[in-house]
């Protein structure tokens, strides 16, 4: 169970996060929607224990995760990842599943995820060859490497083609079979749409919706009624 | 313990095989066997210049890596934001801040040893034997290194790489001119005298790490000031990666 | 047509533009012999420290190849400036001392060449050259014996002066012939320096000697043979006694004295 109470960010005088406060059940797929620099990135950076909130707290599995050893269950994709251009792969990955000690995945379960997100035959080729989507994939595969039971995506979709965006979202659909809790942040309605049970929608730092997409879209389209929301919230 | 370990041992990898490095490494390669042509310029000697600009070739250029090594990683970190995926593992922030350093201590202790054994097979080749006093002077040149690494890495926690550099490089040059300021200092009046005093004691004095011009001359470092220095270089280190890694954990990312 | 001279005209023009900068440089270096020769600047040694890192003593051993370069085209006045701005930088660099003390008397400087090496000695206790160049001094420039063999002795007693050094310092003072002794002490400089400037010099001083050896002979067999000794050294030619006058690396004019000695002027 992920929760999130009241949290507060204020960046050079701005409020980005404006005492926001969420649930996400266990084993479920939670999208967190807005518009750019609605706060979703600051958002998802405060709940995976990389930055502190100014205000509130944040509890997975009844941890902080500002202290090290919560992040043991945790996975984060960034938004466009990037990483050590000199290493290929295979290194990268097993350099971040060392970073778990005991937690982390033996050698071969690597490879298999490498295989899962579609980029086992550039693994020992250099990052620096790797294209955007490639990229991505490999954001995605570190995510995964200590089989954790909360998984964060900060635009996971973001840059792949129609099939690779597909692949993705078959991967995102078998983790939350496995139980494993999802959060992801997107502005792609569709994807959101195709696998969420709940979302959530943040705008100027205020969360404006939280709760179950077909109670949200009250017969409309989730495009449209989104749209129609945050027009709403900004006269 | 073991996360600072394998963070090292990454930050070793990503910049061993930087290209730019392997240029300027060549370019000092080729400076340490081109004093041998400078050493028969010199009428008499030879080995005495051969050793000279050898280990002054190894500074320079131990220096020029150590700069552009240290701050085009960070560069990289901070523009890339490949610190995102690090800071969501089971890692803390000041693991982050002591694997970089010991990595890139590391690399730039292989790169300095890499061209020391090329003066000394030079050095032997022109009939100068095996110069043991010469590892000691580049021995204690890594820990000025050191101290420039863990310089530029607290810098690039609060500026930007290429003001890191520039700050950096300004250190150098004052650090080793320190004890002029204190001949200024004895002519100066007493507010001025104090000011300059307390930045000659609080700057990293790095001309103690110099002991080039004794080994040329064959005089011996007497073994209570090699301690000195030593305890000094270790102490002001961990000085500048504690801050570091103090100012890293307020930092917002 | 048109379009493949267009297209071989493009071809020329990269080795085209290269050619005119290569003429362009070669004729400036052509020009440079007209250029007036500027006397290098000597930066003083305070200000090189506080640009050079501490790198100290590798300052000093580029202004030393420098100074050699140079020393050739330098007007001579420099010298000593620049050989004292060495000795500024890094004390213990023995060797321009050394170098100073035998070479600037030659060139018109010997109270200089006295003091550096002086300063030399000072701080430099274990290069014998310095003592003993700078007595090698006293003993033909300055004729000041007294001060010769206590810079001889000096010598002598520095560690790593070679035997024959060594041999010669001891018994300076007891030889009668001052000729003898400077023969032997260019002699001695001359097997034990590595530098080719001093080894000419010590070789010039030596053949220079052995030509007034010569003469003298010449001069002996005359006065056996005549009775009475030649007026200047063409007789010694006209008379048969010798072939020719060996060529003086220095530019020297004999004169004979009457007691058949022979004066250098």
């Amino acid at each position: 169970m992920i929760e999130i109470k009241s949290i507060s960010k204020t960046y050079d005088d701005q409020k980005v996060v404006d005492n926001l406060s969420l649930s996400v059940p266990r084993s479920t797929v939670f999208g967190f929607l807005g518009p750019n620099g609605a706060g979703k990135t600051t958002t998802v950076k405060i709940v995976v224990g990389i930055n502190k909130p100014d205000s509130g707290s944040v509890s997975i599995n009844g941890q902080s995760p500002t202290s090290p050893v919560a992040r043991k269950e945790i996975g984060f994709m960034p938004e466009e990842p990037h990483f050590y251009d000199q290493l290929t792969g295979l290194e990268f990955i097993e350099f971040a599943n060392k970073l778990f000690g005991d937690g982390g995945s033996p050698g071969k379960d690597l490879k298999d995820i490498l295989g899962r997100v579609g980029i086992y035959d550039a693994r020992n080729k250099k990052i620096r060859t790797y294209s955007k989507g490639m990229k991505q994939r490999l954001g995605f595969a570190q995510a995964l490497v200590n089989n954790p039971k909360y998984i964060f995506l900060d635009e996971p979709l973001d840059g792949l083609d129609p099939v690779g965006r597909l692949e993705i979202k078959t991967i995102l659909q078998n983790l939350k079979e496995e139980g494993k809790t999802i959060f992801f942040n997107s502005h792609i309605l569709s994807d959101v749409e195709s696998i969420c049970d709940n979302i959530g929608i943040i705008h100027r730092g205020k969360l404006i919706y939280s709760g179950s997409i077909s109670q949200f879209r009250n017969g409309l389209s989730l495009e449209e009624k989104f749209v129609e929301t945050i027009k709403s919230h900004t006269r | 313990m073991n996360t600072i370990l394998v963070i090292a041992k990454n930050t070793f990898r990503q910049t061993i095989r930087d290209k730019i490095l392997y240029g300027i490494f060549t370019f000092g390669l080729l400076f340490i066997g081109s004093t041998v042509i400078l050493g028969s310029l010199a009428l008499e000697d030879n080995i005495f210049i051969i050793r000279n600009l050898g280990l002054a070739g190894i500074y320079i250029f131990s220096l020029i890596i150590t700069i552009f090594l240290a701050s085009s990683l960070i560069y990289s970190e901070v523009e890339n934001r490949t610190t995102y995926i690090l800071l969501a593992k089971p890692v803390a922030r000041s693991s982050i801040i002591i694997g970089k350093f010991l990595g890139l201590l590391l690399a730039i202790a292989t790169t300095t040893l890499l061209m020391t054994l090329a003066y000394i097979i030079i050095v032997v080749t022109n009939g100068g034997g095996i110069d043991y006093s010469a590892l000691a002077a580049v021995g204690i040149q890594m820990f000025e290194m050191a101290l420039l690494i863990a310089i530029i890495i607290l810098f690039s926690i609060f500026t930007t790489p290429l003001g890191s550099i520039i700050y950096t490089i300004l250190i150098v040059y004052i650090g080793h001119s320190l004890s002029f300021m204190l001949l200024y200092a004895e002519r100066s009046g007493n507010l001025a005298r104090s000011v300059l005093y307390s930045i000659y004691y609080l700057f990293p004095n790095l001309e103690k790490f110099n002991i080039r011009n004794l080994v040329v001359h064959n005089i011996s470092v007497s073994s209570q000031d090699t301690l000195i220095v030593t305890i000094y270089a270790i102490t002001y280190t961990v000085f500048l990666i504690y801050l570091a890694q103090s100012l890293f954990n307020r930092k917002d990312l | 047509m048109v379009l493949s001279i267009i297209k071989n005209t493009k071809l020329l023009i990269t080795p085209a533009l290269l050619g005119l900068i290569i003429s362009f440089q070669y004729y400036y270096d052509k020009l440079e012999t007209r250029r007036p020769i500027i006397p290098p600047t000597i930066i003083p040694a305070q200000i090189l420290r506080l640009t050079n890192l501490g790198l100290d003593s590798a300052t000093g051993v580029i202004l030393w190849i420098q100074a050699i370069q140079k020393m050739t085209d330098v007007p001579i006045i420099i010298l000593p400036k620049l050989i004292r701005n060495i000795n500024d930088i890094d004390p213990k660099f023995s060797y321009p001392y050394a170098f100073a003390a035998l070479l600037l008397p030659g060139a018109g400087f010997p109270d200089e060449a006295v003091e550096i090496a002086r300063i030399g000695i000072e701080k430099n206790h274990a290069d014998w050259r310095i003592p003993y160049y700078l007595a090698t001094t006293y003993h033909i420039f300055l004729k000041d014996r007294q001060s010769a063999a206590f810079y001889f002795d000096l010598a002598s007693i520095t560690p790593g002066a070679p035997e024959n050094i060594k041999t010669i310092a001891v018994r300076y003072g007891a030889r009668k012939n001052p000729r003898d002794q400077t023969k032997e002490i260019w002699t001695s400089i001359y097997g034990t320096t590595g530098d080719d400037i001093i080894k000419e010099r010590a070789r010039d001083y030596v053949i220079q000697i052995e030509i007034l050896e010569f003469l003298e002979r010449a001069i002996r067999i005359h006065k056996e043979k005549y009775g009475f000794y030649p007026k200047n050294t063409d007789d010694l030619i006209t008379r048969k006694i010798i072939k020719e006058i060996p060529p003086s690396p220095f530019e020297v004019e004999y004169h004979i004295q009457t007691d058949g000695q022979i004066n250098i002027q």
